[in-house]
């Protein structure tokens, strides 16, 4: 039965190529445009090296101070005396991993100039993270105490300062320092937020102790708190997730405040990922009020229903022309009917040809997803960027094709499996 | 004549309907990417407030501490010192010093409330020279001065939208502002414009003085950002030759070094990505939906041979089938139009999906919306319309 269908298809759609040519046209694109932004957020949320644990990882990324009077607020980055007091050590925790926000790093070449995002780094972030070590190895906990000057860089910083030679054990000169190379790690693409970088040296190479130190100096008040850095906390378990929040948020009850005058309250809370980009979506950094706020649901909301939106034009295009296309061929139902085909099978075949008619524009708009994805990555127009299509995606364009087939079919079969047989035979309603 | 085409779009109303219902659709979309050009080229005609041609900025950001704060302590000594150090360039002559730089550098943000009239407004912490280095053109009162030191209370310069939106037509200078958390703030100058990015909109702007014998005592401390007036010759090896001098303050800072020119291009490059590609899939959006109207549109004409021959028949010549189908569908078109007008006003759509648009915005946008799909829609038209003019009377009546 089933083959008789597949058979009958093909020849309608052999019979009236333009129409095929227009459904191909418009399945294929709508999921060209749907797999590609797909492809995008899941480079930007999902699982990829070196974050493959997204799914057990917590961020603490920013933080707000204020006072009782609210005279004074001071948001954004927290420092990493703060962190390292109030984060680290977490107790149920796999790992607690602090490192700046990226800064540009300056080199020189003999003329030419070297331009490097240099990330500052504790000895747990190759733990927290998991990078893929072309060569060397990451520099341990015991260099960063001691204050080695060694870096991990990747491998385009690899080919600008050594050619296509090996580079552990050289040294490199980044903003006039020089640091050892330890290991090179695969390139991390721009939208790994929070890993990114060309060159990760460890965070004792400042100069000054001071970003360490948790008591106020002089003039410097306000760093206590507020600094440059982030951290990452690796859960032993996704399940252990809530726990570890309210174990920060417990810690953060213990805050002490140096200068109450100046500040006797701080808001910050640990983030899943997905939460994370959220609040950069949402969040309004000065509102003090609802300062922790996350917006997963306004996020999933925008995103599924802009997704809708934009199905909802293709879904009726297609619609429109099942409509027309499926008229045609009024005789032929007239003669089905006669014969005594039910009103179900007929929309069977009919949504059958359709589901069809859309896997082959899924199989050709996969395949333009494909090269869509390859030049987005050759373009560079996100640094590092390299889309690949995952079983994830596969799936959702899959879900997609056949619910567009299923959709648009569905309504013109049923409308017109109910044609009367003799007006059929006619030639269809006019 | 359109009361009959009316009846004829009526007789066929579910079929036509879900033709609407794509035309309607196809017009939100064209309209939302018509806002967004719009938008974008209405900012971009509005006059910057600056010269930005031959401007260099060094721009130092700790990679410690935070990014945007105020400096003081060691780190305000670094910068007295870098600020020396620029100013003794051969090459340049004045050197301002500013909390951000333009071009996607960021703002800070502040709320200026008068007579219980509160506004949000952007600012600059900026020193004295950064009028004259900026080319920035008063149109009232004075800027900031040496003199300004000595004040207890805190000066501010305002560009003109700001100045509009708290005093209406009153003269600004002179008038105190409250805003929570700072010293008194009284306006002592009005700019004609400013405004930071290639597209940004031209919002409520201020400008507020720090001074490098007083910014250091201040909670706010010293800007890390400073802009010159220089066309050396050679710009790498000039670069270069900053970074060397700059080498100590290194360490500790990232600095980032470049032409205030290189800086707009980037800017331009990326605000322009995602307008670009969302053109790119509304413009593939409008052929799919091209070709589908064509498909249907000659299917339907096929479908209704046999009232075009009884037509014929009747006398009416080729321009009146014409009239007749295209006419039709530019009844549904317009149907469809009025439809997407009113959701869009009714909704507030741009402001809500696009950004924050003035009237003037809506009507350009709907009307480049409606231009684009009439357009389309004729030229859909024009073949299928073509084809019933050639239905041969006498073929058409025999036709089973």
């Amino acid at each position: 039965m089933l083959k008789n269908y597949v058979k009958i298809a093909f020849k309608v759609f052999l019979r009236n190529k333009f129409f095929t040519f227009i459904s191909l046209f418009g399945i294929s694109f709508t999921l060209v445009v749907l797999m590609v932004a797909a492809a995008l957020l899941d480079h930007l949320v999902g699982p990829h090296p070196p974050e493959t644990r997204t799914d057990r990882t917590l961020y603490v990324v920013e933080m707000l101070a204020t006072n009782q009077e609210g005279s004074q607020i001071n948001s954004g980055s927290p420092s990493y005396a703060f962190l390292d007091r109030y984060v680290r050590g977490l107790p149920g925790a796999e790992g607690v991993s602090i490192f700046s926000k990226g800064g540009v790093s300056i080199s020189y070449d003999d003329v030419e100039k070297i331009e490097s995002h240099f990330m500052l780094a504790d000895g747990s972030f190759w733990n927290v993270f998991a990078f893929d070590f072309l060569e060397g190895r990451p520099y341990t906990e015991q260099e960063v105490r001691e204050g080695s000057f060694v870096a991990v860089i990747n491998e385009a910083t690899r080919r600008k300062f050594f050619g296509e030679e090996s580079a552990a054990g050289k040294i490199i000169e980044v903003d006039g320092q020089n640091f050892r190379v330890s290991g090179v790690v695969a390139n991390v693409p721009a939208f790994r937020q929070k890993t990114f970088a060309d060159i990760w040296v460890p965070v004792s190479t400042s100069q000054s102790e001071e970003y360490r130190t948790y008591a106020p100096s002089e003039g410097y008040g306000s760093y206590t708190f507020r600094g440059n850095y982030q951290a990452a906390i690796l859960a032993r378990d996704s399940a252990d997730l809530p726990l570890l929040k309210e174990e920060f948020q417990a810690r953060l009850a213990q805050v002490e405040f140096p200068d109450p005058k100046r500040y006797d309250r701080v808001q910050a809370a640990a983030y899943t990922p997905l939460e994370e980009i959220s609040r950069q979506a949402y969040g309004e950094g000065f509102s003090t009020a609802a300062f922790t706020e996350v917006y997963v649901d306004d996020l999933l909301f925008t995103l599924i229903g802009s997704g809708l939106l934009f199905m909802l034009l293709p879904a009726l295009h297609l619609i429109n022309l099942n409509v027309s296309r499926i008229m045609e061929r009024a005789s032929e139902i007239g003669v089905r009917k006669t014969f005594g085909a039910s009103s179900r099978s007929l929309v069977g075949q009919f949504v059958v040809e359709n589901v069809l008619l859309t896997l082959m524009g899924g199989i050709v708009g996969f395949l333009l997803s494909l090269w869509v994805l390859y030049a987005l990555s050759h373009s560079q127009l996100i640094q590092y960027g390299q889309f690949h299509l995952n079983y994830r995606i596969f799936l959702f364009g899959l879900f997609v094709t056949l619910f567009f087939g299923v959709f648009s079919g569905v309504y013109p079969a049923w409308k017109m499996s109910r044609l009367h047989p003799a007006e059929a035979l006619r030639g269809g309603l006019q | 004549m359109i009361k009959h085409l009316l009846k004829l779009v009526w007789n066929r109303k579910r079929a036509n309907l879900l033709l609407m219902g794509e035309i309607f659709l196809s017009f939100l979309v064209v309209a939302m990417v018509a806002a967004q050009c719009v938008i974008y080229a209405n900012n971009f005609s509005h006059s910057l407030g600056f010269d930005y041609e031959d401007i260099w900025y060094v721009s130092m950001n700790k990679k410690h501490g935070p990014g945007s704060m105020g400096f003081k302590g060691e780190e305000a000594q670094t910068l007295k010192q870098t600020y020396q150090i620029l100013l003794d360039l051969d090459e340049v002559e004045m050197v301002a010093a500013s909390e951000h730089v333009p071009f996607g550098g960021g703002v800070s943000m502040d709320n200026f409330s008068k007579d219980g009239r509160s506004v949000s407004v952007s600012y600059f912490r900026v020193i004295d020279e950064f009028k004259e280095v900026m080319k920035l053109e008063l149109v009232s009162g004075r800027w900031f001065e040496k003199s300004d030191d000595g004040l207890n209370w805190e000066p501010v310069v305002i560009n003109r939208t700001l100045a509009r939106a708290l005093f209406g037509t009153k003269n600004p200078v002179g008038e105190k502002l409250e805003a929570r958390g700072h010293n008194e703030l009284r306006v002592i100058g009005v700019i004609a414009a400013f405004r930071t990015g290639v597209f940004s909109a031209p919002g409520n702007f201020a400008f507020k003085r720090t001074s490098w014998s007083k910014g250091a005592d201040l909670w706010h401390g010293l800007p890390a950002k400073f802009l010159f007036r220089s066309s050396p010759e050679g710009a790498q090896a000039f670069e270069k030759r900053i970074r060397g001098e700059l080498l100590d303050a290194s360490r500790n800072w990232g600095i980032d070094i470049g032409t205030l020119g290189q800086r707009r291009e980037t800017d331009l490059k990326n605000l322009l990505i995602l307008p670009i590609a969302e053109g790119i899939v509304a413009f593939f959006l409008l052929i799919m939906v091209g070709l589908g109207l064509s498909g249907v549109l000659w299917q339907n004409i096929t479908r209704r041979t046999r009232e075009i021959g009884l037509r014929r028949a009747l006398g009416a010549v080729a321009g009146n089938i014409y009239g007749q189908f295209l006419g039709e569908l530019l009844v549904m078109t317009t149907v469809a139009m009025v439809a997407g007008t009113a959701v869009i006003i009714q909704f507030e759509l741009f402001d809500n999906l696009v950004g924050r648009a003035s009237g003037e915005v809506y009507f350009y946008s709907l009307l480049v919306a409606l231009a684009v799909i009439y357009g389309l829609i004729v030229l859909c038209g024009l073949y299928p319309s073509w084809m019933a003019t050639r239905v041969q009377p006498v073929e058409a009546l025999h036709y089973e």
